[in-house]
């Protein structure tokens, strides 16, 4: 039975062990090159002042030219993947038998449908799984220069694409899709619906769930008016003030600026010192004499593989369970 | 001796349409069974219902003494051909042998690679490329080589012009005698199972109409033509199937163990197609059932 499931996945195996290969040269021939720039560009060791000024220089070196171009596939790879294999090798494996009517042909040899189901599903789960952690190890590691120079690994964007949950996410996809094509009975409407479905899941991971898998870090520090992120007066005399929170690669959730009776300070402007006449310099220093404290809750980022643990462990225990589900479906449902 | 299928009160609903409705059969095995009915009868369903490949609404089926698609076991007894005999498209003839091989214990490959090579299909051409009829052939072989106690054709030849088809059913009947195989058999061509079968059922309307061996059911029905004043009363013994009014003429048929004789009217013994026929008839309309309505003596 694993004969079929492997000879009807077979071309699209050879093609995607193709665009691996590629993607293996490309990172292969451009990862001494950006490691070399990074270590030349002094941004590792530096510390002090010139350190941001450092930083971006590597980063513009880095994302320019054949890195550049590097960086961009694999975060789309690394980021789309997971889609695409839930779209293209789960949503159809089911539906299309169903629209082609090839289970007519599958279902009547001397196996039972759950025999012809899992090694079809191992199959594509084993793929997707495979191919996931490879792209996604290889950009953790040609990435890493970058990814400690700039806003940290726990950035949406970054953490989705590095690690090991693209391979749970790949898992979901490809369980999800299966389940749908056996639930609509319909390819196209198999695919649609699990690419909204796994699009909608990584955006609610990313937006809600993800900052609450471990309760968040809390910090209460002297405000730093050197590493200022907004200083706004506005003409009733009322204030804003926010600065960067120190930490490096913190994913921050919330940065307030506290008088010292830690009542939220939005002002009023001491109209002597802060004018628009005035030189800014002069409201600065009256500001930072108000001795202000930055309050922040925030994910360190050292906690980078814990979440990448939780997040996968709760996506796995998704997809076995739409695994199951589609199991039982096929035997009692389709007919 | 177990019987090869039998159904009781078996019914299939999808949704709100009833694709077979109570139907209650009984056929022993060693036939080759003829499954006739126009389109939507219903007998794509009964055959996926004896496939395994759809459960009844309400109803029992058994073939071959157990429940369809039981198990493997009950799954490698059973060859089944589906209506338009699907097979994956971008897999050979020769991939196909294969998948045969493989998920099918009894397998029987010299049979399976004779019979491809007497079809004269080339093994490493992709099925989707195939005609109608030889992909038909390729459908076949898959499930004659599987060596199968019951084979179940849903309108296999349907595809087929009438040479292909004439080989097609030569190929199932030397097979079916060679392996002693009971066969169900489904098509809306009459004509074409006459040669090959020897029970009869005819479904329409999601109803049996009638379920008997072919040589029994042409010995036992006769046509009557007549007046319809002389045809008021039906012979001894008689059971009237069907009647057809055309102004003061009448057709009717009739069932009976005993030979007809009747005076000023013409006897004659209903073929096969012309029985099949009938019984549509009697389904479509279903006010001619009983005996005429007043207007025929008008």
């Amino acid at each position: 039975m694993s004969w079929l499931a492997w000879r009807l996945f077979r071309a699209q195996g050879y093609l995607t062990l193709l665009l691996l290969a590629c993607f293996g040269v490309l990172v292969a021939l451009t990862g001494p090159h950006l490691a070399d720039l990074y270590s030349r560009s002094g941004a590792a060791a530096c510390t002090g002042d010139r350190c941001s000024e450092l930083a971006q220089s590597f980063l513009n070196g880095a994302k320019a030219g054949l890195t550049g171009a590097v960086y961009t596939v694999g975060m789309l790879a690394v980021l789309g993947f997971p889609i695409l294999a839930g779209v293209f090798w789960g949503a159809p494996l089911v539906s299309r038998e169903l629209e082609a009517g090839t289970h007519r042909v599958a279902w009547t040899q001397s196996v039972t449908r759950t025999r012809w189901l899992l090694p079809r599903l191992g199959v594509v789960l084993g793929a997707a799984a495979v191919t996931a952690a490879l792209v996604s190890f290889a950009l953790t590691w040609w990435a890493s220069p970058i990814d400690s120079t700039q806003g940290g690994r726990l950035q949406p964007g970054v953490y989705l694409a590095r690690g090991i949950v693209p391979v749970g996410y790949a898992l979901l996809a490809v369980a999800l899709g299966v389940l749908l094509g056996a639930v609509l009975r319909r390819t196209v409407p198999a695919m649609a619906t699990t690419f909204a479905g796994v699009a909608a899941l990584m955006l609610t991971f990313s937006l809600w769930l993800r900052p609450h898998l471990l309760p968040p870090a809390h910090a209460n520090v002297p405000l730093d008016l050197s590493n200022i992120q907004t200083f706004a007066e506005t003409d009733g005399g009322h204030m804003e003030v926010v600065a960067n929170f120190a930490q490096k690669g913190a994913l921050v959730l919330s940065n307030r600026t506290l008088t010292p009776q830690g009542k939220l300070f939005v002002g009023p402007a001491d109209p002597t010192q802060c004018s628009r006449d005035l030189p800014g310099q002069r409201c600065m220093d009256w500001v930072s004499s108000l001795g202000l404290r930055q309050d922040v809750t925030y994910q360190p980022a050292s906690r980078f593989w814990a979440f990448q643990l939780i997040e996968t462990g709760i996506l796995v225990a998704i997809a076995a369970a739409a695994v199951a589900l589609c199991v039982w479906w096929v035997r009692r449902r389709i007919s | 001796m177990t019987s090869a299928l039998t159904a009781r009160g078996l019914t299939k609903r999808y949704g709100r349409r009833t694709a077979l409705d109570d139907c209650t059969l009984d056929i022993p095995t060693g036939r080759v069974v003829a499954l006739v009915g126009p389109n939507g009868a219903g007998k794509s369903t009964l055959l996926g219902l004896a496939a395994g490949l759809l459960r009844p609404t309400s109803g029992e089926i058994e073939v071959l003494g157990d429940a369809p698609g039981a198990g493997p076991d009950q799954l490698a007894r059973v060859g089944f051909v589906a209506q338009d005999a699907p097979t994956y498209a971008n897999l050979t003839v020769a991939d196909h042998l294969e998948l045969g091989r493989r998920l099918n214990p009894r397998w029987d490959a010299k049979a399976a690679e004779r019979r491809i090579a007497d079809l004269g299909l080339d093994t490493g051409q992709k099925a989707g490329r195939l005609s109608g009829g030889q992909r038909a052939q390729l459908a076949l072989t898959l499930a004659l080589a599987k060596r199968p106690e019951l084979l179940l054709l849903d309108e296999p030849a349907a595809s087929l012009d009438p040479l292909a088809r004439h080989e097609f059913l030569q190929g199932l009947m030397a097979h079916v005698v060679d392996h002693e195989a009971s066969v169900v058999l489904s098509s809306h061509l009459v004509s074409d199972l006459e040669r090959v079968c020897d029970h009869l059922v005819v479904l329409t309307g999601s109803r049996v109409q009638v379920a008997t061996d072919i040589d029994e059911a042409t010995g036992t029905h006769y046509r009557l033509t007549g007046d319809a004043r002389d045809l008021d009363d039906l012979p001894p013994g008689a059971e009237l199937v069907h009647a057809t009014d055309n102004g003061r003429h009448r057709t009717v048929v009739v069932r009976s163990a005993l030979p007809v004789v009747a005076d000023r009217v013409q006897v004659e013994q209903l073929g096969l197609e012309d029985l099949v026929l009938t019984y549509m008839a009697r389904a479509a309309t279903p006010a001619l059932r009983t005996v005429a309505s007043p207007e025929a003596t008008r």
